[in-house]
């Protein structure tokens, strides 16, 4: 239905409209600056480009700033607006959201200054395969999770929850075959560390990928689906697509 | 400064102006009234000098005494009309108006005389002003005073001297024993023999009424006679009393020298007050004025209402609007209550509203007219048959009184009252009834606890309103119950005290009376005025005290104003 | 070990607010609506209603004006036999009985339901005589007991150490809040079961309504309330469960702290969020 679409835009008072709409579009931008330093992490640690690297790490400087604007626009909602309901759960989503992605940013910081110690000893390292396999899956999570949060679509949410599910077994995997590796050849060892620590932040960025497909759930559905199990969101999804379905025909009525 | 008219306009000064003026013409009319009949009215208790001059009527001239009461300008046309000789040339011609008192020894006791032939005007000290119980004043020169026809002392000449002072403080001693022996007669008369005949009456009554019953009764006739046996004893004893007292006041007269130069002869015992008016200084003067206007207020009147007091009348005047209000009260806020709180509102509501409107607005005359044809005769002749047939023929109820006469007012003032209570029941806010119902009050507790007593202001002002449209009411009371003299108070000590039945005073047909009825006009002219603004203050009064009380009761239940 | 292990372990039950997770189903009724329809004249303004109120509970009645919340708050003390064109059909059950029964006595019915208006309404007495006011109707005249009821209700109305003083001075010589407190302590008085408020604080400033809000709180152990209110954070604020009306419809009701995070009901969403119905 068209509610979830057309959210912001409906309030008696236009100030509140264009207030959420300014927050909403605040935090997709800020979605779309965390996108980009992922990918440019991932970048610079393929490819060994340090310039890229030092440019990702001054970026991140730009979304704490954000983070902190967007976490009080959202206290100076609640405060003169006294939300409730889906919009309450809006503010509350975004507020929590822009958390996680200032944690995604940090996360691909800190891929950046592996991509810095890894640049010195040359490109094509052992393990940037899993490192570049595990990268593109984040990535698209990030950015799937971002279009889902745009379109507010529960159901690619859901996918991008599920997605976390194969990161975790990829990132398994490739920790099992590093660890092999560092014990055949000793003198990796510093190297393959930081290989790990870079594989360590995306796999958290895919945890944080899935924190914001929650909140984008609860955003809309107003169930909390927090540390529940997939089954459960895929049932909370379901329900809420049925749901709209019924509003959508007693409205006709 | 330029200043165009249009802006003028516009601004809306030219309406404050209008408006201002209004106002201040109103108030200006107000106050003259007032001031013109107070100060009328007020004036007569003044002692006026007393003027001695000669006055020349073509050949003759002769000696007059008396108070210059008013002057004025006669158009010389009317005069020549009249017969009166005025010289060509003189369009106007000053005319004075004595009065000189003295009725019973000249013509009139007010003169006018054309002001250019009184000469020789004088203001002797020793002229004696005498106001008397019959005939008028008296003015003229002391001479004799007699006791039992003896001189006692003698005094000639008109000048200021020690003999004559002696003659006037031994006159005035005699006038004060008179004064008090008229006291005592007064209180036998009025008081012991009145409440005499008061009793022998309602033993007449009693015996006729049970003649009437055709009791065979004979203890009760019995008791009835020696009742009346005991009264006339006691009768008997007062008359002689009186003829004793009598005797004494009628013991003393003076002579005197009038105008004319004759020495007349009055008893003492017909002397109210005497004195010197030409030898009071300021002092004494207020002090006499002082007298006389709480003679004013206090006496009854004598000589046709033309002199006294007219305390009957404010009594009068009073008590009715008293009963009045006893009475519209219960009877407007009742209907109020009803019209506004518990009948239907519809068509027949808003019929009995309109006709309550339109009944304030019929004539007092056609109320009198009612209260004469339905109280008076109808319900009192009714009220006669069955309860007081041992009076008949004498109608008790079935003839104006003080009752018919409230009871027509409390009708002619009702709807005032209804409008009003009406006006404030709808003014108590739905919220303060809700309150009371909602704590489990019926409708009727939360009437009579909260509704009723926050409406009170309203009622107040009701009444207040009644009050001044009754008590300056005189066209209907003609008819129902006020009479020209009725000196017996419709309040006294005789069962069963208040006397429904009496006819009484009204300050306002006593104005009518003395100032249209009155054999003497010249005489009862002031008393107009004094007593049409005496009847100013009594109405003032009255209001002032339902407005004490209303303003009371607001400041009590000044929830409204919220 | 074990021991320490129970120290660290936290109740996290009872770190929740006391009313949440609260239940309909669990409640003790005292209330029922059942299919309640009331007319003026030929223009129906309720059409059919069903709710349940729950006993010892606060609940708020809100909608936009004209939606009959007040029109239903005056059905439960039949304040409607007031208006002359006003029918009423259905049933309204007070502990089981109809109180539109032909043998109720409505004097007797508003002494079980006391009712607080919108405005202040005091009487003109004086403080004293305002909460004795419904003790006297009822025929009470000892001394002693109406001293005692009056400090007990003042007490209640958390008003007594404000006016224990000045009792017998006007009441309307008090401030709006005062004397809204006022008719609480005049209603509760009566001891009533249900305490019926018609928008008690919308005449008041912020620090009194606070007042009036706790005040509330404090008075649902004792009392069953329903509050009708204009304003949504009031109702969020003070009340165990909302119902939200519209035209003259029941709309949702339910538990507060659910119908405010999370409405069933699209048109209640719309409401409470502020936007075009």
């Amino acid at each position: 239905m068209e509610l979830e679409n057309a959210n912001y835009s409906t309030h008696i008072s236009q100030q509140f409209n264009e207030e959420l709409e300014k927050i909403r579009t605040q935090m997709l931008t800020m979605g779309g600056i965390v996108e980009r330093q992922v990918s440019d992490a991932v970048e610079a640690l393929l490819n060994g480009d340090v310039e890229l690297a030092e440019q990702s790490r001054r970026i991140d400087q730009q979304t704490n700033a954000m983070e902190l604007m967007i976490d009080e626009q959202c206290t100076t909602t609640i405060a003169r607006r006294q939300p409730a309901a889906s919009d309450l759960r809006l503010i509350v989503s975004i507020s929590r959201a822009v958390s996680d992605l200032e944690r995604i940013g940090d996360e691909a910081t800190r891929i950046c200054k592996m991509a810095i110690e890894l640049a010195d000893s040359g490109a094509n390292q052992r393990g940037f395969q899993e490192v570049r396999h595990i990268g593109n899956l984040v990535r698209d999570m990030v950015k799937d999770v971002l279009t889902a949060f745009a379109r507010n679509d529960l159901e690619m949410a859901y996918r991008v929850a599920k997605q976390d599910k194969s990161v975790d077994q990829e990132y398994r995997t490739a920790m099992r075959s590093l660890v092999t590796y560092m014990m055949e050849d000793a003198r990796a060892i510093s190297n393959v560390l930081n290989v790990i620590w870079a594989l360590r932040s995306l796999e958290r960025i895919g945890d944080h990928a899935r924190n914001l497909s929650e909140h984008l759930i609860y955003q809309v559905s107003g169930t909390d689906v927090r540390h529940q199990s997939l089954k459960q969101i895929k049932q909370t999804v379901q329900e809420e697509a049925e749901g709209s379905l019924q509003d959508d025909e007693s409205g006709e009525e | 400064m330029r200043y165009s008219v249009s802006e003028w306009t516009k601004s809306g000064s030219p309406w404050v102006w209008l408006n201002a003026g209004a106002v201040a013409i109103c108030v200006i009319m107000v106050i003259g009234l007032l001031g013109l009949i107070a100060v009328r009215g007020l004036a007569h208790f003044w002692p006026a000098d007393v003027m001695q001059a000669t006055y020349t009527q073509g050949e003759q001239s002769r000696r007059i005494m008396g108070e210059l009461v008013q002057q004025e300008m006669v158009p010389a046309e009317q005069l020549r009309g009249a017969g009166i000789e005025v010289p060509q040339g003189i369009e106007a011609m000053r005319r004075d108006l004595l009065k000189v008192g003295n009725r019973d020894f000249g013509s009139a006791d007010f003169v006018w005389a054309m002001d250019h032939l009184v000469t020789d005007k004088a203001y002797p000290e020793m002229i004696m002003a005498a106001e008397r119980l019959e005939w008028g004043n008296f003015y003229g020169y002391l001479r004799e005073i007699r006791q039992s026809g003896e001189v006692v002392a003698r005094h000639e000449g008109h000048a200021k001297s020690d003999e004559y002072l002696k003659v006037w403080a031994e006159f005035q001693q005699r006038l004060d024993r008179a004064l008090e022996i008229r006291d005592q007669i007064l209180d036998i008369e009025k008081h012991k023999i009145g409440s005499i005949n008061y009793a022998l009456e309602r033993l007449r009554l009693k015996e006729r009424s049970l003649e009437l019953k055709q009791s065979t009764d004979a203890q009760a006739y019995a008791d009835i006679e020696s009742r009346r046996a005991e009264l006339n004893a006691d009768y008997e004893v007062l008359q002689q009393d009186l003829i004793d007292l009598y005797t004494q006041i009628n013991r003393d007269s003076f002579t005197a020298e009038i105008a004319d130069g004759r020495e007349v002869e009055i008893q003492i015992a017909k002397v109210v007050r005497a004195f010197l008016p030409n030898n009071m200084g300021t002092g004494d003067k207020l002090v006499h004025y002082g007298a006389k206007l709480w003679e004013f207020l206090s006496d009854e009147p004598r000589e046709a209402n033309t002199e006294g007091g007219i305390f009957p009348a404010i009594f009068g005047t009073v008590m009715m609007v008293i009963l009045m209000s006893v009475l519209v009260t219960p009877f407007g806020v009742i209907a109020a209550v009803y019209l506004r709180e518990y009948a239907k509102q519809g068509f027949i509501t808003r019929l009995i509203r309109i006709a309550v409107n339109n009944l304030a607005g019929v004539p007092s005359i056609v109320y009198g007219v009612f209260g004469l044809g339905f109280f008076v005769y109808f319900l009192g002749g009714s009220i006669d048959d069955l309860f007081f047939p041992e009076a008949k023929p004498a109608p008790t109820f079935g003839t104006g009184g003080l009752m018919w006469a409230s009871i027509t007012l409390a009708l002619l003032t009702v709807p005032v009252v209804i409008v009003a209570t009406e006006e404030g029941l709808a003014r108590i806010p739905r919220s303060v009834r809700e309150g009371s119902l909602a704590l489990g009050a019926t409708k009727f507790e939360t009437l009579m606890k909260v509704v009723l007593p926050m409406a009170s202001p309203a009622m107040m002002t009701g009444v207040i309103l009644a009050i001044a449209r009754a008590a300056g009411e005189v066209a209907p009371l003609m008819l129902v119950g006020v009479v020209k003299l009725a000196p017996s108070l419709p309040l006294d000590g005789n069962y069963p005290f208040l006397h429904l039945d009496q006819k009484f005073m009204h300050l306002g047909f006593h104005i009518y009376d003395v100032g249209f009825q009155s054999p003497n006009v010249e005489a009862a002219r002031p008393l107009v005025y004094a007593t049409a603004f005496l009847l100013v203050v009594v109405i003032a009064l009255l209001n002032f005290s339902a407005i004490a009380i209303r303003n009371h009761l607001r400041e009590k239940y000044k929830a409204l104003e919220m | 070990m074990t021991s320490e292990a129970k120290t660290h372990a936290i109740d996290i039950s009872s770190m929740q607010r006391g009313e949440s997770n609260l239940n309909l189903a669990d409640e003790h009724i005292t209330l029922q609506v059942k299919d309640l329809r009331l007319s003026y004249g030929d223009k129906e303004a309720l059409h059919g209603i069903n709710m349940d109120i729950p006993k010892n509970r606060v609940t708020a009645f809100i909608g936009p004006s004209g939606c009959g919340k007040s029109t239903l708050l005056r059905c439960f003390n039949r304040m409607n036999d007031l208006v002359d064109s006003c029918n009423i059909t259905g049933q309204l059950l007070l502990d089981g009985d109809n109180i539109y029964d032909r043998t109720v006595n409505v004097a007797d019915l508003r002494r079980r339901v006391g009712m607080v208006f919108q405005k202040p309404n005091p009487f003109p007495k004086s403080i004293y005589e305002n909460v004795a006011y419904g003790l006297r109707i009822q025929g009470i005249n000892k001394k002693r007991v109406i001293d005692e009821t009056v400090e007990w209700a003042l007490r209640s109305a958390a008003l007594w150490d404000e006016v224990k003083d000045r009792l017998h001075e006007s009441a309307l010589g008090m401030s709006g809040g005062q004397q809204q407190r006022l008719v609480i302590a005049r209603t509760v008085a009566v001891k009533p079961e249900v305490l019926l408020l018609d928008e008690p604080a919308s005449a008041l400033d912020p620090i009194s309504t606070l007042k009036i809000e706790e005040l509330i709180h404090e008075l649902k152990d004792d009392f069953t309330i329903v509050i009708v209110t204009h304003n949504m954070q009031q109702a969020a604020r003070v009340s165990d469960y909302t119902a939200f009306m519209y035209m003259g419809d029941l709309i949702e009701f339910g538990a507060t702290d659910a119908l405010f995070t999370k409405p069933e009901k699209k048109q209640t969403e719309d409401y409470i969020t502020g936007r075009y119905g």
